[in-house]
């Protein structure tokens, strides 16, 4: 198994092998159709492994009104069998690989490993390159995504490296950027994720941010950069301890940063203080074309190098699940991390039917007002993610919160009206779809903890009510006897 | 006859009819967007002069009527317009 994959090439073509990915050779077209396409694979396959009736990957070859070499590809980690590949797991029962992923990644996080530097003359990125007044952003398929969105959307796979200008702190964070002409584009930079944070140093020297954007990069170096790796860790490093390898970099032509050698297309330039333009619409993964439209700040591209018959990498956002599954094995992750930290030992699964918009939490020793503090515990830890999950079910140790069944009746039963429900004030993200417009913008909206767990005064014999399930209410001698009958039932 | 596409914020009215006005289009073709100074009809008749404009809400949905531009005079790319110098 070649794990840890070298390029996201390599990992696409041992996925096409095990029938996980499907290669599309008649013409499709990059305004709305390939979007399209990528949304119903979504939707049909909702997360689900191939073998379970989950929907492939998908690699266009031949896009209309481009060269033959110049490909897309999307869904790369829309199933359960390829988030499980790609971080090279072995089991068999892939529902459970939600939760052991969650431990490797931890590893990774505990643990990581620096990237190692290669010649531009041996980086595979750098194989084409147009400079200057020769940039154009259009020699690319950058795909229509969703019909009314607000431009074409190059930017949705990838990480934009900027660099923090009072240490050597590199940040790789995933941010949706679009297409205004052929050497311009806007985007999405919220003052408190980390890429918002470091832009305003550069905004307050009135210096413009050096950026360079990775396209078509392996997708752990994407997994990490679109989920919270804390302030001031290099997703880098953090990528090579999930390898367990060091993650070959390589330096950009017009900037010092370094991005992924086997990156498909870097986008090299300056964001400069003050200067905004209109950014937006666009569908986002939670369902909704919720974030409002905007003067955000403007990307100006100096150089673009890419490799031969590049691969424009995209995930058509929109209603759950599509690529978010991997984050949310990550989130989790890194959530169950902090809250073991904090001495409250618990299972996290950051619920992705839900738009990856709650996280569920179930805790092994429930402790007076354990929901506020596990709601107060992530929130100040994982402020930039919360930013963006903000509701939180917090269930006793019974509950499989990997079941969106299970979750859902843990609400339906367990969630008192009165005392189970606690709403807080705190940032959201522009993107939090159930704010007002004023809320968005403002980004300040009330959050919601809703509390499942069972009383602590409540008598477990005499208050708390028994589960009535077949492994909890029958004795073991009736399951055996059941389970040994099933089939002379006829059942 | 061309469409391009604009957005509005809140209120249609953002868009003045009838008299010179510096706004940004996109080609419905390409989706690449300039500025240009036009004049809009919001009730367009059939006019060989005119092109066609889609007026989008700001979360993207259009509305119902396609209006008329004339473009008067092309003003550049939206980034010759940001006024940013290094």
């Amino acid at each position: 198994m070649p794990f840890p994959y070298v390029d996201e090439r390599v990992f696409m073509e041992e996925c096409e092998k095990e029938g996980m990915l499907v290669t599309v050779k008649k013409e499709v077209d990059w305004n709305l159709e390939v979007g399209a396409i990528a949304r119903r694979l979504a939707e049909l396959g909702i997360g689900r492994a191939v073998r379970e009736g989950g929907r492939p990957a998908v690699l266009f070859e031949n896009i209309r009104g481009f060269p033959k070499g110049f490909r897309m590809a999307a869904q790369i980690l829309g199933g359960i069998d390829r988030v499980a590949k790609v971080f090279g797991y072995k089991g068999e029962d892939l529902n459970k690989a939600k939760s052991d992923l969650q431990q490797v990644i931890r590893d990774g996080l505990n643990n990581p490993i620096k990237p190692i530097r290669v010649d531009r003359k041996d980086a595979p990125c750098k194989q084409n390159k147009m400079e200057g007044d020769d940039v154009n952003l259009y020699k690319f398929p950058a795909p229509m995504l969703h019909d009314g969105d607000g431009g074409r959307y190059m930017v949705t796979r990838a990480v934009v490296a900027t660099r923090d200008p009072d240490s050597d702190w590199v940040n790789w964070g995933t941010y949706r950027a679009m297409l205004i002409d052929k050497k311009t584009l806007s985007g999405l930079i919220v003052p408190g994720q980390h890429i918002g944070k470091i832009y305003r140093k550069y905004e307050e020297r009135n210096e413009p941010m050096p950026f360079a954007i990775a396209i078509g990069i392996d997708s752990i170096s994407f997994l990490a950069g679109a989920t919270g790796v804390p302030y001031g860790v290099s997703e880098a490093d953090v990528v090579g301890g999930m390898r367990k390898k060091p993650l070959p970099v390589v330096k950009c032509e017009t900037n010092d940063l370094e991005i992924p050698a086997y990156s498909e297309i870097v986008i090299e330039g300056i964001v400069p203080p003050g200067l905004r333009a209109w950014e937006g619409p666009y569908g986002e993964y939670t369902g909704y074309r919720a974030s409002p439209r905007d003067r955000r700040p403007v990307y100006i591209v100096k150089a673009i190098t890419y490799r031969n018959d590049p691969i424009l990498t995209f995930v058509s956002t929109g209603v759950p699940v599509d690529e978010t599954l991997g984050n949310a094995i990550i989130n989790s992750a890194m959530a169950a991390e902090v809250l073991e930290r904090a001495g409250i030992p618990a299972r996290v699964w950051e619920q992705v039917d839900s738009g990856a918009c709650m996280f569920v939490i179930a805790v092994k020793r429930p402790t007076p007002n354990i929901a506020t503090m596990i709601k107060n515990t992530l929130t100040s830890q994982m402020g930039l993610i919360t930013n963006y999950t903000f509701k939180f079910l917090i269930v006793n140790d019974d509950v499989d919160i990997y079941d969106s069944n299970k979750v859902l009746w843990a609400i339906g039963t367990r969630v008192h009206p009165r005392r189970g429900i606690i709403i807080s004030d705190e940032v959201c993200g522009p993107l939090t779809p159930y704010a007002s417009l004023d809320e968005r913008l403002k980004m300040n909206a009330p959050h919601v903890t809703f509390d499942a767990t069972w009383p602590l005064d409540w008598h477990p014999s005499i208050a708390v009510p028994p589960v009535a399930s077949f492994k909890s209410i029958y004795p073991q001698e009736i399951q055996d006897k059941v389970l040994e009958n099933w089939k002379e039932y006829g059942l | 006859m061309a469409i391009y596409e604009t957005f509005i914020l809140q209120d249609p009215s953002e868009i003045p009819e009838g008299k010179e006005y510096v706004l940004e289009i996109r080609d419905s073709e390409t989706y690449e967007t300039r500025v240009v100074k036009a004049v809009i009809d919001k009730s367009p008749k059939k006019s060989i002069e005119s092109d066609l404009l889609r007026v989008r809400w700001q979360r993207g949905m259009p509305l119902p009527e396609l209006w008329a531009i004339k473009i008067i005079e092309e003003v550049g790319a939206v980034s010759d317009n940001l006024k940013y110098t290094e």
